[in-house]
């Protein structure tokens, strides 16, 4: 089953050159998948446009079997708030709020009631090795820590699929190996279906699929695997 | 969600102390101020007023009809019997006292002056006027006597240049077209520190009337005292009713003094203005100090978006941000108003270090020191105006949340 289908979608934006051209592709369930290419080439912007941040100027595109283009705002940020997590570069927690309580916000919003959000956000930080530290502030917390806190925070609600952008380019390369060992874990044990935008080759390693972006267009996925498996 | 929101709103407003402090501070200064000077204001208009009750008519004015207009001594009740059983058996009433008012010339060997006799008696007056209470030399017709007693004010003593037991002849033209004097003896001076004092004589009821050749037992007004202020009006409804075929008038204070009605409608109009200009500081504080703090923070509404936060609780969250901050001022500003109005309760705020001349009010002169209560009311318009501006203020940041795009918000640094 496609979590993601994208059909012949582009996108553009006022006054610049086409970002997205008739990209089609599909994100199965259970898919450890990567969107990799140079910076520019498009990749946030595949990501925006499949977690519907963004609209397309045409073409489809599906999350969790529901058109995307065809629901209200509302309904977007519903499917959001129940099916989806977001991992970001710069971690993107709220500096206000504890590791615990940045991972219980989600929770909140998807009305569950205080005991459980409190229980399942610890559970969720154990499971990301942060027992014992909820307690902290983000400007309390490594760079990794604070990684380890947002992908908490990501998992928490159970979602669907996980959309990780660029979410080892702040840490060093240890820490991006463990936090990938992380995000390989939660694809198996959870079956979480994640897609990345990254252009690190540890993230490409161990990606299940690469689909590589140029320019605003998908490359023959074929010519990819090919690719990969000469430098290999 | 509700509990976390208010968690995460009130964790936000003090991201940035110094910034909250401030505009804490401009709601809480600005309405502790304005609760402090309504409650001085009503003070005074009520010094005002009582200084109109005590020296002038009561709380209520039964009079002939069309008397109190010119003062035309030949508008008087001819019998009054019937007025004073009512008045008398009244529960409403507290006091009464009847008079007798004419126009005329006081003169004394050594100078003359047109004055205002006042007939009263003197023992039921001393439940409506205060003028007994200022007896500076004399007495205020006490003891028995064989002359007419008249009893001046200070002022009028020295532009006569008398002293108690001196003789004054009382000149003035009667009811019936006649000339009427009378020989009468200080007895009493008073000082109320008020026109009054220059131009008022009070002469016993039956000198008066002796004085205007006014027949039977006539007067020309009651001066009534109500028990419960609050319940003039009722009264002057329920003596025009009892005596509607009487061809008298029952006239309040209000109505009889609308020249200073209309001094503490003015007052109060100002201190109205005063307040809006006082409140839209503070809430252009609040606007600030709100759209500051979202501006900084739009990096993190991108992610609460992506997260799947609807902009119905976006602008939820900041309409509770800005809610908490004027909450937070208002309360101190409370605090500080009663606070200052209670300590001026017991101290008084004198207002002579304000001001380097006595204030005078429709010729009376005010005491400077005031004593201001706490008047809830105060509280509950400044409360309710501040967090009805708050809103207000909240609309700018509000209309950048809402124009705020998901992807947009998290390129910002």
């Amino acid at each position: 089953m496609a979590i993601v289908k994208f059909s012949d979608v582009s996108k553009s934006y006022t006054g610049l050159e086409t970002a997205v051209k008739g990209v089609s592709f599909e994100v199965k369930a259970g898919e450890f998948a990567a969107l990799a290419g140079p910076s520019g080439s498009g990749k946030t912007t595949i990501l925006n446009l499949a977690a519907g941040l963004d609209t397309a100027n045409s073409g489809t595109i599906s999350l969790c079997d529901k058109a995307l283009e065809s629901l209200s705002r509302l309904d977007m940020a519903r499917l959001r708030r129940q099916s989806v997590g977001f991992v970001f570069q710069a971690y993107n927690l709220f500096p206000v709020l504890t590791a615990l309580e940045n991972v219980m916000y989600p929770l909140a919003l998807n009305h569950i009631p205080p005991r459980e959000r409190r229980a399942r956000a610890e559970a969720s930080l154990k499971e990301v090795g942060l027992d014992g530290l909820g307690g902290r502030f983000p400007n309390e917390m490594s760079g990794g820590q604070q990684q380890r806190v947002a992908i908490a925070r990501a998992i928490a609600t159970n979602p669907k699929i996980v959309f990780a952008d660029e979410p080892t380019a702040n840490v060093d390369s240890t820490t991006a190996d463990t936090l990938l060992e992380l995000f390989q874990r939660l694809n198996k044990e959870r079956g979480i279906t994640f897609l990345f935008s990254s252009h690190d080759p540890n993230v490409l390693e161990r990606a299940g699929r690469i689909i590589r972006v140029k320019d605003g267009q998908i490359l023959n996925p074929e010519k990819v695997e090919r690719q990969l498996k000469l430098v290999a | 969600m509700n509990s976390f929101l208010l968690k995460l709103c009130w964790k936000n407003l003090w991201r940035n102390k110094r910034r909250t402090i401030l505009a804490v501070n401009a709601i809480a200064i600005g309405g502790g101020w304005l609760i402090w000077a309504s409650n001085y204001i009503d003070a005074l208009n009520r010094q005002f007023i009582e200084n109109a009750i005590r020296y002038m008519n009561g709380h209520l004015t039964v009079a002939a009809e069309g008397f109190n207009e010119y003062k035309d001594a030949g508008k008087f009740i001819a019998d009054p019997t019937s007025i004073e059983d009512w008045l008398r058996q009244n529960p409403k009433v507290r006091a009464y006292s009847p008079k007798i008012l004419a126009q005329g010339l006081l003169s004394s060997a050594r100078g003359s002056s047109n004055i205002f006799y006042m007939g009263i008696r003197p023992e039921m007056d001393k439940h409506t006027t205060e003028f007994h209470s200022r007896i500076v030399e004399g007495t205020y017709f006490e003891g028995e006597t064989n002359h007419k007693p008249i009893v001046i004010g200070i002022g009028l003593k020295e532009r006569l240049n008398v002293r108690v037991g001196s003789k004054l002849v009382a000149l003035t033209q009667g009811v019936d077209g006649s000339i009427g004097n009378e020989l009468f003896y200080v007895q009493g001076v008073f000082n109320t520190e008020s026109e009054a004092d220059k131009s008022l004589a009070f002469i016993r009821l039956e000198d008066a009337r002796a004085l205007l050749s006014l027949p039977g037992n006539a007067i020309h007004q009651f001066s009534v005292m109500a028990k419960d202020e609050t319940k003039i009006q009722a009264l002057q409804a329920e003596t025009k009713t009892a005596f509607a075929s009487h061809s008298i008038e029952a006239l309040s204070w209000m109505d009889l003094q609308r020249h200073l009605m209309a001094s503490i409608e003015v007052y109060n109009a100002a201190n109205k203005i005063f307040m809006f200009i006082i409140l839209f500081i503070a809430s252009v504080g609040i606007a600030n100090s709100i759209l500051m703090s979202i501006m900084e923070r739009t990096r993190e509404f991108g992610v609460m978006m992506a997260i799947g936060t609807t902009k119905a609780e976006m602008v939820r969250m900041v309409l509770l941000e800005t809610l908490l901050l004027a909450a937070v001022g208002v309360v101190v500003g409370n605090l500080l108003g009663i606070g200052i109005t209670y300590y001026f309760q017991q101290t008084g705020f004198d207002l002579a270090w304000l001001t380097a001349k006595e204030i005078r009010m429709n010729g009376a002169l005010i005491n400077t020191v005031s004593y201001p209560a706490v008047h809830w009311i105060h509280n509950v318009i400044v409360t309710t105006a501040v967090m009805v501006l708050s809103v207000l203020a909240a609309l700018l940041p509000i209309q950048h949340i809402t124009k705020l795009k998901a992807t947009a918000a998290l390129k910002t640094n």
